[in-house]
């Protein structure tokens, strides 16, 4: 008689756990990525740290509201301040949602000052924080074009004139203006293509590029690490003078290869001060 | 003497290593920070949106846009591109701008509102952390730098504050103290089309951008014909900001505007086309 061919117990809970991470892990690492992400040591933080996530909150709730809203908006001279008494008097919670659209443009712009300043002071855009500093400041002006482009799209008397007055003035810049108010005004009047053009812009093109933008600033923040608050003198300069290393420990959740190019590069950054 | 080598990246990295021995793990520490604050940011949005909406008052056929909240109105009425109504006042983040303008409203300074100055800011924005190139972080030890990070914002804050306190405009077509020029069909076209909101009459009206017409144009005094053609077209052409006219007026409407000005001048009424 053969014997029976033992049965394996039944996987505990645990066990189905660690196979399913180890199923996603094989195929995407994306575990160990989100663990380096989270318990990565940061130097002490505080409340003034938060902004900038605070910005990428208010960001995504921007793009919710904004593509709930495009749903129902109309953007043609005709439909443009209907559809948006429609939205605000008689669809369920647009009210809400454009209210949150609204509302939530004023509080990134506030958020966007404190966040920079709070960077500002801590000197956080310092070395090698430069382009850092630099994508939040290209976020910071696509940012003020949004709210230019999405004043108009209410189509109502303040936000039209204001608008006109804006395009004017840009037509006043010496050699580009005229054409770019051209550009943005698409006819000899504000009408139709105006309306289409700032539609655009706003809902696709700026916020495209915010996305990217913003894509690399976390990027940036998450491979160089926040700056504390500078309480403590810089370190003395080494002695003796530094050798170059072959490989150097780079601190970050996802450790970035240098190649022996840039190595070379940053060594020849050696010099004064 | 022999030069020494320093090298910036080991300093840098002999510095950050040791804060952030200080330091801790980002999860559960820093973010519980990030959680609490972002949560507040989102209920402040919404408490704003409800409260626009709640005191913005009923909209019925006499408030088809509801009464203004405390928060200002949900909009105001539908664009019309041949009537101004209200003031063309942008989001309050540009009023710092709008109030440049008023501050050089010569039509030779306007460069400096809207190039020069905006170009200005972005570049050094821009550029900030390639000028400062100290590696201390210190506020003590970067004076001028700290110096201007306060005096940008305080002067921001100075121009939208005055660019939010502009005079507005003034009621109906009472734009003069001559009752024979306010009855003039052309000052009722000044009141529709907002002219005071950039201009000062002599019943008050913005201080800028625009000049002051309280005694007529200091330019084209009482020709008739000069003033039609800059409110119709040359104003805007030279680049003054100001909208172009005969786009939302037809020509007679355009004489009449230019009859009121020139009556403004000598406070007295001329004859439509001039003397
Ligand atoms: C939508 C816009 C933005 C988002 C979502 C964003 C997001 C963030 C986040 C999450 C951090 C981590 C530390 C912190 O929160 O303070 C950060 C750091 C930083 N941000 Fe932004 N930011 C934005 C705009 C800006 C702007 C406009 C600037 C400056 C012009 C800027 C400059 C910096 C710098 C220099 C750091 C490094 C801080 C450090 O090392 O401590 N950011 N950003």
């Amino acid at each position: 008689m053969p014997s029976p061919i033992p049965i394996p117990p039944p996987p505990s809970p645990k066990q189905m756990v660690l196979a399913t991470e180890d199923w996603v892990e094989y195929r995407t690492g994306f575990p160990t990525l989100v663990r380096k992400f989270l318990f990565r040591k940061v130097p002490p933080t505080g409340w003034f740290h938060t902004l900038g996530s605070s910005l990428l909150t208010v960001f995504i709730l921007q793009a919710t509201t904004g593509a709930l809203l495009a749903m129902t908006y109309d953007p043609s001279p005709n439909g443009a301040y209907e559809s948006i008494r429609y939205i605000t008097d008689v669809q369920t919670l647009g009210w809400l949602v454009r209210g949150m659209h609204k509302w939530g443009a004023s509080v990134m712009v506030i958020l966007l000052f404190l966040h920079m300043g709070r960077t500002f002071f801590y000197g956080a855009y310092k070395y090698p924080r430069e382009m850092t500093w630099l994508t939040g400041s290209l976020i910071f002006i696509s940012v003020m074009g949004m709210g230019l482009t999405g004043y108009l799209l209410v189509w109502d008397e303040r936000a039209y004139w204001a608008s006109v007055v804006a395009i004017n003035i840009n037509g006043t810049a010496p050699v580009l203006g005229p054409f770019i108010s051209k550009f943005l005004l698409g006819g000899p009047v504000i009408g139709a293509q105006t309306i289409s053009r700032f539609y655009a812009l706003h809902m696709l093109l700026i916020p495209g590029a915010i996305i990217a933008l913003i894509f690399v600033h976390m990027w940036l923040v998450v491979k160089l690490g926040v700056t504390p608050w500078p309480s403590r003198p810089p370190e003395p300069e080494p002695e003796p003078a530094y050798e170059p290393q072959p490989q150097r420990h780079v601190d970050a959740p996802v450790a970035v290869p240098v190649t022996a190019a840039a190595e070379q590069r940053e060594v020849q950054e050696v010099g004064g001060d | 003497m022999a030069r020494k080598v320093i090298n910036r990246r080991v300093r840098y990295e002999t510095e950050y290593g040791a804060q952030k021995k200080e330091g801790h793990a980002f999860f559960p520490y820093a973010m519980f920070h990030d959680v609490v604050v972002n949560l507040l940011i989102v209920l402040i949005i919404v408490l704003m949106a409800v409260v626009w909406h709640a005191t913005a008052g009923p909209i019925n056929a006499s408030h088809p846009a509801g009464t203004n909240g405390w928060f200002g109105a949900l909009y105001e009425t539908k664009a019309n591109p041949a009537v101004a109504q209200t003031e063309p006042r942008p989001e309050w983040y540009f009023l710092f701008l709008f109030e440049l303008l008023r501050v050089f409203k010569q039509p030779w300074q306007l460069i400096f509102a809207t190039i020069i100055i905006p170009t200005l800011l972005m570049v050094m924005l821009i550029a900030w952390p390639f000028l400062d190139t100290g590696r201390d972080r210190r506020l003590s030890r970067r004076p001028a730098g700290v110096a201007l990070g306060l005096a940008t914002p305080a002067v921001l804050i100075a121009l939208t504050l005055a660019g939010a306190s502009a005079p507005g405009a003034i009621s109906g077509a009472n734009i003069s103290k001559n009752p024979a020029i306010n009855a003039l069909p052309g000052s009722q076209l000044i009141a529709d089309a907002a002219c005071a909101t950039c201009h000062t009459f002599p019943t008050g009206g913005a201080s800028g951008p625009g000049s002051s017409l309280a005694n007529g144009s200091t330019k084209y005094g009482t020709d008739q014909k000069g003033l039609a053609t800059w409110i119709g077209h040359l104003a805007n052409q030279s680049g003054t900001g100001m909208p172009a006219f005969d786009q939302s007026f037809n020509q007679q409407q355009i004489d009449q505007i230019a009859q009121v000005i020139a009556s403004l001048k000598t406070n007295s009424v001329q004859p439509l086309g001039g003397s």
